[in-house]
């Protein structure tokens, strides 16, 4: 059965003045029904850009330059006109956005919000529309007295359930969740943690979560991909990824969260900062912060090999 | 180890002006800080543990003054603050700083680092240029900005969010102050980053002979800086105690809570709430008993009704819940 996502050779560039930042140089990456994929990486990395290029929502001055996103083995979205890509947005594939919180509507309630949702991608009444938000609101843990409220009136952790309400309202098959608990308390974080992957389970969705917190990826995913510098540095199922970490940016990732339980381990700094990216350096684009860096680094880029099964990693220290 | 900082029955409560006014049972004021007690010896790393509104911030500018309390006290080397003015007002500044959550907005974006650094010794008349000038690049390098010469002429805008940290930083020791506030220093920052500001935060304190109070929703970090912790909820102190003590046996129901929402980089190892544990954000009725009765999943009638005292349950560890009694 073909992938319900596959991105190929996918090039998304942002062209300020006189320079060009790739933001993601070539990812192929394959998702199957059902899966929850985790896109690990720091800011920077090309995570978010990613997943906007899954919608096509990438603003100018930024654009796809190459490569193809095929949706359920058939279509392109890159290449579909704007009339066939609205009838994916929302109703197939659909997005909580990075910063979420501020991307309610003030002036609107919630259960406005929702149903315009409904009514704008589906051929739906409004009467029925309204059915459906208040089903909503209480899959995700509101009450529907919450539809009356406007958004300032809600915290956080409310205002992320609308949202993810909202993305769900035209029961899309995928659902692509940006940096969805960032603001948001340890306890609330981890309720919305929970209610994502009881939805995966309960709708059969196919979720792809982006986070730079590897320890909420760990909960929820069950494949993690680790980006830098606009590609993909290792992709694997969730238990090789943090009992077996082959990329060295894997496991310096893994150690910068500090657990809370077990023995204290020390925190061990990667030095440097994250790359340039309008002056990406040569070879590899980690070597100058590698621990393991060898010659041929700083001359060649590695290329994405597999080193066990599923497992994948661009780094020159695996052949 | 002689007591650097003390608290008693620290108070601030924040009028609720104009807009949705006074309904039956709703209170006129935010209690931020609610009655908080405690002391801070001198070179010890505390840190305060607390969700957003749990009052942890005010309660950080609190200690430096940087807002007046509605009652209470608060002692810094024996001397009350509150009362201080001018000449030792300023002495107070001088030796007790703070590094801000956010490096994005901590710095006049006109200012050149030099200036920055300058800043606070011009204010104290401190040194001739020459000096300050010595000073500020030592200090540069010690914050890890090396070589210093690149970063005096830069502005804070032209420096990654690690990078206006260190300066963040910088600005903090220039003073040589005796207390440390850091609030969220590294919250917004990018995880690499992160383990390195933190372990810079724990080289210097014993190089320049200081006391921390590092304020934190994130108790798996306060791990790695901190000796002791307060556990703070909605304006009260719950539990205080050495950090792996409390990590390893949590006494309050509210820090078992918050130790088992707290994800873990192991897939192993799954989150799981306790039913009751609903939100923060309960409507603000004036609560009788313990502050935390509405979400534990422990409570009994007692609670709802007499707030329960924040005690020695063992040595060193003090608890405020009537259970463990």
């Amino acid at each position: 059965m073909a992938a319900k996502i596959e991105i190929l050779g996918l090039k998304t560039y942002y062209y300020a003045g006189p320079h060009v930042i790739k933001a993601v140089d070539g990812v192929n990456l394959a998702i199957n029904a059902g899966e929850c994929l985790g896109i690990a990486g720091e800011s920077g990395c090309g995570k978010s850009t990613l997943a906007l290029s899954v919608l096509k929502l990438v603003m100018p001055p930024g654009r796809i330059v190459d490569g193809k996103i095929l949706f359920n083995g058939e279509t392109d979205i890159v290449s579909l006109p704007s009339d066939e890509l609205r009838k994916i947005r929302w109703c197939k594939i659909a997005m909580i956005f990075q910063g979420a919180l501020n991307a309610l509507n003030p002036v609107y309630t919630i259960e406005r919000q929702i149903v315009e949702a409904i009514t704008t991608h589906m051929e739906c009444s409004k009467g029925e529309a309204r059915k459906r938000a208040a089903e909503l609101i209480e899959l995700v843990g509101l009450s529907r007295s919450n539809l009356r409220n406007y958004p300032h009136e809600l915290s956080g952790g409310m205002k992320q359930r609308a949202l993810i309400a909202m993305a769900l309202s035209c029961n899309p098959e995928v659902l692509i969740a940006d940096e969805p608990t960032t603001a948001l308390d340890v306890v609330t974080q981890a309720q919305i943690l929970i209610l994502l992957k009881s939805l995966q389970r309960q709708r059969n969705l196919t979720l792809i979560v982006i986070s730079h917190d590897l320890s909420i990826l760990a909960q929820i995913c069950d494949t993690i991909a680790v980006m830098y510098a606009g590609r993909i540095v290792e992709k694997a199922d969730i238990r090789n990824i943090f009992y077996k970490p082959a990329h060295p940016y894997t496991y310096a990732l893994i150690n910068a969260f500090p657990s809370v339980k077990g023995p204290k381990k020390p925190l061990i700094a990667l030095s440097g900062e994250p790359p340039n990216m309008i002056n990406l350096p040569e070879g590899c684009r980690f070597h100058p912060r590698c621990p393991k860096v060898l010659d041929i680094c700083s001359k060649k880029e590695p290329e994405l090999v597999e080193v066990s099964r599923g497992h994948y990693v661009a780094c020159h220290l695996y052949k | 180890m002689s007591v650097l900082v003390e608290v008693v029955n620290l108070k601030k409560y924040f009028p609720i002006r104009g807009g949705f006014r006074l309904l039956k049972g709703r209170l006129r004021y935010v209690p931020a800080v609610d009655g908080v007690s405690f002391k801070i010896n001198e070179g010890e790393r505390v840190s305060l543990i607390g969700e957003s509104g749990s009052g942890k911030t005010t309660l950080g500018r609190l200690l430096l003054r940087l807002i007046e309390p509605t009652s209470g006290k608060i002692f810094f080397e024996g001397e009350e603050i509150t009362s201080l003015k001018g000449e030792d007002l300023k002495e107070f500044r001088r030796k007790t700083q703070i590094v801000f959550q956010d490096p994005y907005s901590a710095f006049d974006p006109r200012q050149t680092v030099r200036k920055v650094l300058e800043e606070p010794l011009i204010i104290h008349n401190l040194y001739n240029r020459e000096e300050r000038l010595e000073i500020i690049a030592k200090l540069l390098k010690s914050v890890g900005l090396t070589p210093p010469e690149l970063y005096l002429s830069k502005y804070t805008v032209e420096l990654s969010g690690g990078q206006r940290q260190r300066v963040a930083i910088a600005r903090a020791l220039i003073l040589n102050p005796r207390f440390l506030v850091l609030d969220e220093p590294v919250s917004l920052l990018d995880a690499t980053t992160r383990v390195q500001i933190l372990g810079l935060i724990n080289e210097i304190k014993d190089k320049f002979n200081l006391t921390y109070f590092f304020i934190t929703h994130d108790i798996a970090l306060a791990r790695y800086v901190s000796d002791r912790m307060l556990i703070m909820y909605r304006g009260k102190i719950m539990e205080t105690g050495p950090t792996e003590r409390i990590l390893e046996k949590p006494f309050h129901p509210y820090t078992e809570v918050l130790m088992s929402a707290i994800p873990v980089p192991d897939p192993e190892m799954k989150l799981s709430l306790p039913a009751k544990v609903g939100s923060a954000d309960i409507a603000m009725v004036s609560i009788q008993g313990c502050v935390f009765y509405p979400r534990c999943q422990y409570a009994i009638e007692q609670c709802k009704i007499k707030e329960p005292p924040l005690e020695e349950v063992e040595d060193g560890r003090l608890v405020a819940c009537w259970r463990i009694k």
